[in-house]
């Protein structure tokens, strides 16, 4: 009965720290529109800043609290609607937006707080309990659990009974119809955004003296609360209420009583289900979610997408090779690596520019189908042929097995979905078949003849694959099937009434992507020593894998190149620069803001300015396209 | 002709004026050099085919639209730049195209969303509406967007009721009704502007829009074409609509 109790009294304590978090996440949701994928890193900057404050600087309690919570919090979350958001809601942007204002946020706090030293905050709310019966309750827990109900009131009062709340909810469905009204939509959402600061930093305050203070722990057990939010629909605070504290609970009591069975390994147990639980309970509950129904919604293409001709793509790969030929007999052995490794990533990246560029299917959980790949090569094939043809079934059928309960899924709830089944694919498959080590060793592929025992050959041989890939997929998007994929990335309403199949369609484009991803990652695994590891195929870095292709061009295949370069540059740079701790993640990050204001990437403005008509003679045509058009009316 | 003649001194100045307008979006200009007069306290009706810029310059008028060129005046005052929720608040009311209200709020709440542009109070408004049309007062707990789009168009009228504007610019406000329901909304109309409520309105209707109207405007490809007595331009209809603007 006490252990039930203190059971109950912990996971309450939990549920209302991610009934806070949720409620930051309700907020901006109701308000703007945006589903923020920083609100955990924005907790977790709140609590650093109140260390930094309290501890580091000796700044008095009530004067900590308050600058963190009247004044840094707010001021950042006006800083991100205004700089950031600029009063934009585009729903796919804004999602890739906040995820880089999550890594932005992991980067900075890594370079100004070196995560080798330990942090700790006491108890600030007081060691005094209090004891009801037999139950016990410190000031710290019973203060997090006023906080949660006074906020889950006082949020509600604000939605639903006064003015301002009720623009915020306005501000979402028509800011410019809010602004007929009389009221400025920007400033609505500006308020709405440094509440949700505040509820974020409010949240990372209360929780800091309860857990270990680390960076990455810290942002993603906020993560948890992204299953609450989505059980109130990220639009009912008192469901998410409900939501939270059942989360709570759940694993309170799960990761509480596995521990009293008293099995062997029972730590490992409890890791799992702590990660897991929450990533299960999000993936459910987006499966069971009542769909959207499809809306119809004017899609503004500013410019049609180029898509090179076979003769144009296949001179590019020729060269490609040459070029890649020049580089294995120039490289030194490290830079080989680094070469061998961008090339490995690029193909990865390439399986999403089909999934994510043409089909416009989000997905954060790229690497976990790598890492299926990778896997089946260790176990089934090990160097033959075979083991690459099953990594790639291997990991087509993992994507089908996704896209299957997630097929009327899109936009957020499908990030959030494939968000969540990575996470539940870290803990419960990599984290288990990998072993204690978290490592195993993946045998590289050899063909009789090719001499692929070399590393240089090796490379050249990713490359071929590489190259063969891009061409393929460019020829995919220029016939029947890509015309298919662009017209359900453009209005999935249009599709239907047109009578496409719409699930087949994105069930095939799951499995074929997957089936790529998987085809690298057992190219993956025969780079440099052979060993693959659980933090290779990790979610956080599959959401930097994609927000590095929207950097570079998610609708190309020379998007996916710059990606896959940037990804194996970075570690390197980071060894350079060790003082800057988190350098990966905060370059991706910031690169990746800018995909507000260039939406192609890299490649796409590159193409632009290459494809800038050039001065013409007067009276030329302007194209050949056009010259026949004109040939075609007489 | 009062609707483009300078208003005779010491009368009221014109609720709207635009002198030399010329507005669109981004590179396309829509507006070319328009000039218009809105008389305090009366109604003109904007007509014009599909494109002919009728929108455009409500849109003007409201602020959302910024012209590139020439003067728009609210009343006298000089509005140029001044933003939509400003002039909102100054007594400028459009309801825009489709329907002007909030879909995921209550009734009631969208009621109460308007005193940012009204002086009274919600209580006072909630009571104003609810007497003009009893339909809203039964629903006011209802979301908005599951009404009817009769109801729903009463409601986005609510707003120019409770908010009794200086200018009110009505864009379409027949669209998708029944005869009926257009009937009672030009009733509400006439009763606004005899509680000394300027209106510009854009009817596709347009017999229906002249019927009400003091005085007319006919609009062609971002030009005006005509301006005068309602019977007057209802000659020169046919030919605008059948795209002989000469």
């Amino acid at each position: 009965m006490t252990t039930f109790l203190a059971l109950t009294l912990a996971g309450l304590v939990t549920g209302c720290v991610y009934a806070l978090t949720a409620a930051g996440l309700v907020v901006t949701y109701t308000t703007a529109g945006v589903f923020n994928f920083a609100q955990g890193a924005m907790g977790m900057m709140g609590a650093f800043s109140f260390w930094q404050l309290y501890q580091g600087w000796h700044v008095p309690l009530g004067f900590s609290l308050l600058i963190v919570l009247g004044v840094l919090a707010p001021l950042f979350g006006t800083v991100v609607a205004r700089v950031l958001l600029g009063g934009r809601s585009a729903g796919d942007q804004s999602l890739a937006l906040t995820l880089a204002l999550l890594l932005v946020l992991i980067g900075t706090a890594n370079a100004i707080w070196k995560p080798t030293t330990a942090r700790t905050v006491p108890l600030w709310a007081g060691h005094g309990t209090i004891t009801i019966g037999i139950f016990t309750i410190n000031a710290m827990q019973l203060l997090i659990i006023a906080t949660a109900i006074a906020i889950a009131v006082g949020l509600r009062l604000l939605f639903t009974h006064t003015r301002l709340g009720m623009a915020m909810r306005a501000a979402v469905d028509n800011p410019d119809l809010l602004a007929l009204y009389g009221e400025e939509p920007a400033k609505v959402q500006q308020v709405a955004w440094a509440l949700s600061s505040v509820l974020a930093a409010l949240a990372g305050v209360l929780l800091v003296p309860l857990i270990q203070m680390n960076i990455l722990n810290m942002t993603l057990l906020v993560v948890n609360g992204y299953a609450a939010a989505m059980v109130g629909r990220l639009r009912s605070l008192p469901r998410t209420t409900i939501g939270a504290l059942a989360l709570g609970l759940g694993m309170s009591y799960s990761v509480g009583y596995s521990t009293q069975l008293g099995l062997d390994n029972h730590q490992s147990i409890e890791i799992t289900l702590q990660q897991g639980l929450p990533m299960l309970l999000l993936f459910a509950v987006l499966v069971f979610l009542r769909p959207d129904p499809l809306r119809t919604s004017a899609a503004l293409t500013r410019r049609l997408p180029r898509i090179p001709t076979l003769p144009r793509s296949g001179t590019v790969a020729v060269i490609g090779l040459v070029v890649a030929v020049i580089l294995s007999r120039t490289l030194s052995d490290t830079n080989l690596e680094t070469a061998s490794l961008a090339v490995v990533m690029s193909l990865i990246a390439a399986s999403l520019v089909l999934l994510s560029g043409y089909g416009g299917q989000t997905s954060l959980c790229v690497l976990t189908f790598a890492g299926v790949g990778a896997y089946a090569m260790s176990k089934a094939g090990s160097h033959t042929l075979l083991g690459v043809l099953l990594a790639v079934v291997i990991s087509a059928a993992a994507g089908a097995v996704v896209a299957l309960p997630t097929l009327r899924l899109r936009g957020l709830y499908l990030a959030l979905a494939t968000f969540a089944f990575g996470g539940i694919m870290d803990v419960a498959f990599f984290g288990q078949r990998f072993g204690s080590s978290g490592s195993i060793q993946v045998h590289r592929l050899s063909i009789p003849g090719l001499g692929l025992g070399s590393d240089r050959a090796y490379f050249i041989f990713c490359s071929v694959v590489f190259l063969l890939v891009g061409v393929g997929l460019l020829e995919v998007r220029r016939g029947r099937y890509g015309r298919q994929l662009a017209a359900l990335n453009d209005s999935p309403a249009a599709c239907a009434t047109i009578g496409l199949r719409i699930p087949r369609v994105k069930l095939v484009v799951f499995a074929v992507s997957s089936g790529l991803a998987g085809l690298a990652g057992a190219l993956f695994g025969g780079l440099g020593a052979q060993y693959v590891s659980t933090t290779d195929f990790a979610t956080l870095q599959s959401a930097v894998l994609y927000l590095l292709l929207r950097v570079g061009g998610v609708k190309s295949v020379a998007g996916a190149l710059i990606a896959g370069t940037i990804t194996a540059v970075l570690p390197v740079l980071q060894q350079h620069i060790p003082s800057l701790g988190g350098l990966a993640f905060l370059v991706t990050g910031v690169a990746a803001l800018f995909i507000g204001r260039f939406p192609d990437g890299v490649a796409g403005e590159v193409g632009r300015v290459l494809a800038r008509p050039r001065p013409r003679i007067e009276g030329a045509p302007l194209a050949p396209e056009r010259k026949e058009l004109v040939g075609a009316s007489h | 002709m009062p609707a483009t003649d300078q208003a005779p001194a010491g009368a009221a100045p014109p609720a709207l004026e635009l002198r030399g307008v010329t507005a669109g979006y981004g590179r396309i200009t829509v507006l070319h050099d328009v000039d218009l007069v809105v008389p305090a306290g009366s109604i003109v009706a904007l007509l014009g085919a599909n494109g002919a810029g009728k929108s455009t310059t409500l849109g003007v008028a409201s602020g959302r639209i910024r012209p590139t060129r020439g003067h728009v005046h609210v009343a006298g005052v000089h509005v140029n730049g001044a933003s939509t929720a400003a002039l909102a608040r100054a007594g400028v009311c459009l309801i825009p195209e489709g329907r002007g209200i909030f879909p995921r709020l209550t009734v009631a709440e969208n009621l109460r969303l308007v005193t940012y542009a009204a002086d009274s109070s919600a209580h006072d408004v909630a009571e104003l509406v609810y007497d003009q049309f009893p339909r809203l007062a039964e629903r006011r707990k209802q979301i908005a967007g599951t009404m009817s789009g009769g109801e729903q168009q009463m409601l986005a009228m609510a707003r120019a009721l409770a908010a009794s504007p200086k200018l009110l610019l009505l864009d379409e406000i027949s669209m998708g009704l029944a005869p009926k329901i257009v009937a009672d909304l030009y009733e509400v109309v006439g009763r606004l502007r005899d509680q000394g409520i300027t209106v510009l309105l854009v009817e596709q209707f347009a017999h229906t829009a002249l019927a009400i109207a003091d005085y007319a405007v006919l609009m062609a490809a971002g030009r005006i074409l005509r301006v005068g007595q309602p019977a007057d331009v209802a000659a020169h209809l046919d030919e605008t609509y059948l795209g002989e603007t000469a």
